[in-house]
């Protein structure tokens, strides 16, 4: 029994994590604290030089966009129009430019033909505003809030992880042509930085998430499980109601960046996204609150369901496996509990260690279902499925949408496919 | 005590017992690949090699998703192309094995990286690719043990042309066309052994399992019997105590595993009986007393 409780191995020292993460702190002290995530809304205007180097993959653009960079100074034509439309203009124009001195002289008047032909008040009219966001949950909010006001690009698209994502030339181009940038924050898109420095955006960079009440995590919920084990255990003995008390949270190595699975989080995000969109498009503002207020109605309704599909589930049925650790929000708002065989960082190799603890704690707890995440490889977790006995519940999404013709094309699709999937697997064979 | 630190990770954990078959498969397919590798001084090219397969692999996951018959096939292809294409380059031209080798599979990697960067933005490639020691499943076991069996008779049937080839090319291929067909025949087998290393753990640590043991062995043994056996028996110790130390300290199996046979390389350096550090020491003192 108290061989059964107690996990043989301890907890491992954070080999490689805490490297990662001291990299994102990094960043996150560096380029997105001082600048641009913290910064809010900016003017257009030119980019401030950033100290943080290009990245090599945007090293092309980057090159690409410098030898642009001084068209794009508003200086240049002080009187055209002085405000952020004639910028969005001319940027959009100058992304297509090419590099060659000789070449500026056309792009130039071709330019200022835009400029004068479109005339400041036309523009306003006619364009979308250009969105860009980190990854495809924050693309699909900011287009449900803006509708046909603005046309949103998503930088880590369907199915994609965005922990781990590596920028395009291509995302450092679509940055430069954006009228506003809607990240996450918290630590989740430790590229941000280096892309907006490598393509020398001047949009406002927004957080998305600001406001929130972060979460913190520890390597993983095994190891915090493990920590706790060894703090009530003397000699061969076992303090059973020691074991059985909280965990401990003291070893943190950062923030959780999933704050969107609790819904109460999600309404702050589409509050900031209609918010900066106010901002960036002051005529669209009346569009922009009666889509909001219709976003929010819709959220409290989906977390009624959540909330009613928990209460039915009996006690000993509310624990959910997966691969990564991305539900402590959830967790904490709606108190189903999540126990992942990774950390949420996801490019920490799992050991044997982490493996038998978590097929230990499946055995002893006789958990119904185990689920797989999208954007993690499921090679692990279905070995450990085989070797428990217990069936593959089904596919959860968590940091990514699916495709158009998945079952979560948006978020509020996604978070529903999740409680339904979760519901149907822990309610089989009751 | 024993039965606890040793036995029963095995006894309670199929995962366990499963990795544990699978690194003994390539220890006994790849390590004597590897030590005749060393024998010839192509140690490099087992590492060459192993970048030669990961943008093969990579191709066969982006046509047919996370499966390992796509991933083999994709990693053979590749891996067979750049060692055969070097050693032709090698045997025709005045380019040295080493050069034509590293042209080559430079050239693979970066056709790889490209395609992997075109694709981009799905799950994260680098994850996929580097194989786990315990994900083992049905496939993968039937495949490292399949390649494992083929490369042992390989290695029977050409024993005698392997030994004489590696201990004197120039004989071979003065007396016949035997020497570049042996040639050929371990690059073959270098690849296969290194794709099937792929599935266990990881390209590169699969280079690990296959050299470090073989140039560890050469410290223990003269005679080639005696270093295919001694490599073989490294390997086998590596494996287990790696995947102890993975199990009982949270260590990540792969380079838990190439770091015991590290550790087997530095100790046969200082100690071993043969031209180690130690027996050199000793020798000399002989010599002038
Ligand atoms: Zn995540």
């Amino acid at each position: 029994m108290l061989d059964d409780m107690m996990p043989a191995p301890p907890p491992r020292a954070g080999m490689g994590k805490s490297a990662r993460h001291g990299t994102w702190g990094a960043l996150e002290g560096g380029a997105l604290e001082g600048g641009a995530l913290e910064g809010g809304m900016q003017r257009c205007g030119p980019a401030p030089s950033s100290p943080v180097g290009p990245h090599p993959a945007a090293g092309a653009a980057t090159l690409y966009l410098r030898a642009t960079a001084s068209l794009r100074e508003p200086s240049r034509f002080p009187r055209l129009g002085g405000g952020r439309k004639v910028c969005r203009a001319t940027r959009r124009f100058l992304v297509g430019v090419p590099t060659k001195p000789m070449a500026r002289g056309a792009a130039l008047i071709a330019v200022l033909i835009a400029v004068i032909a479109a005339g400041p008040r036309a523009a306003a009219e006619t364009d979308p505003v250009e969105v860009v966001a980190t990854f495809s949950l924050i693309g699909d909010m900011a287009a449900a809030i803006g509708g046909e006001r603005v046309s949103v690009a998503t930088i880590v698209g369907p199915n994609g992880d965005p922990h781990v994502y590596q920028p395009t030339p291509d995302d450092a181009r679509r940055l430069a042509a954006a009228d506003l940038v809607l990240a996450n924050g918290l630590g989740l898109e430790g590229w941000i930085a280096r892309l907006i420095a490598a393509a020398r955006s001047d949009a406002p960079v927004v957080t998305v998430s600001d406001g929130i009440a972060p979460l913190t995590f520890h390597r993983t919920r095994a190891h915090a499980a493990i920590a706790r084990y060894r703090r009530c255990q003397t000699g061969n003995r076992l303090d059973v109601a020691c074991a059985r008390g909280p965990l401990d949270y003291e070893d943190t190595i950062g923030t959780d960046p999933h704050a969107w699975h609790d819904l109460a989080n999600a309404r702050i995000y589409v509050a900031n996204i209609a918010a900066a969109l106010t901002e960036a498009d002051p005529a669209g503002a009346e569009t922009y609150a009666a889509s909001l207020a219709g976003y929010q109605r819709r959220l409290a309704a989906l977390e009624d369901t959540i909330r009613t599909v928990i209460r039915r589930l009996p006690d000993a049925r509310r624990v959910v496996i997966t691969t990564h650790d991305a539900f402590g929000y959830f967790e904490r708002a709606y108190g189903l509990r999540f126990e992942a065989l990774q950390s949420a960082i996801a490019d920490a190799e799992p050991s044997a260690a982490d493996l038998a603890y978590l097929i230990r704690r499946i055995r002893r707890m006789r958990v119904p279902a185990i689920f797989v995440e999208t954007t993690t490889d499921r090679r692990l977790i279905e070995r450990v499925a085989r070797e428990t006995g217990t069936r593959i519940g089904g596919e959860l999404y968590s940091d990514a949408l699916s495709p158009p013709d998945g079952p979560a094309p948006t978020f509020l699709d996604m978070i529903g496919h999740n409680i339904r999937t979760i519901e149907a697997a822990l309610n089989a064979g009751r | 005590m024993i039965w606890d630190l040793v036995i029963d990770p095995f006894v309670a954990f199929g995962f366990m017992r499963r990795a544990l078959v699978g690194c003994l498969a390539i220890a006994l397919g790849g390590t004597p690949v590897g030590v005749f590798l060393v024998l010839r001084r192509m140690s490099l090219t087992g590492d060459a090699i192993a970048h030669a397969i990961l943008p093969g692999a990579a191709v066969g996951y982006l046509v047919a998703g996370l499966s390992v018959g796509a991933m083999t096939v994709g990693g053979l292809v590749a891996g067979l192309t750049v060692g055969l294409l070097a050693g032709f380059v090698t045997r025709a031209t005045v380019l040295r094995e080493d050069a034509s080798l590293a042209g080559f599979y430079l050239t693979s990697l970066a056709l790889g990286v490209l395609l992997v960067s075109m694709r981009g933005g799905s799950v994260d490639l680098m994850h996929v690719l580097l194989g786990n020691v315990l994900a083992l499943d049905d496939q993968a076991m039937v495949l490292l043990a399949g390649i494992a069996t083929v490369t042992l008779v390989a290695l029977a049937v050409a024993y005698r042309p392997l030994v004489v080839d590696s201990v004197d090319p120039e004989y071979l291929r003065t007396v016949s066309r035997t020497g570049a067909r042996v040639h050929y025949l371990l690059l073959t087998l270098a690849v296969i052994n290194l794709v099937a290393g792929f599935h266990a753990l990881g390209t590169l640590m699969a280079v690990g399992i296959m050299i470090v043991p073989a140039t560890a062995a050469r410290f223990w043994h003269r005679d080639l019997a005696g270093i295919l056996v001694m490599a073989v028996a490294i390997a086998v110790a590596a494996s287990l105590t790696g995947l102890l130390l993975s199990f009982h300290f949270g260590l990540p199996s792969g380079p838990a595993i190439i770091l015991c046979a590290g550790g087997a390389f530095v100790l046969s350096l200082a100690v071993g009986p043969h031209g180690s550090l130690l027996a050199r020491r000793v020798h000399r003192r002989h010599l002038r007393a």
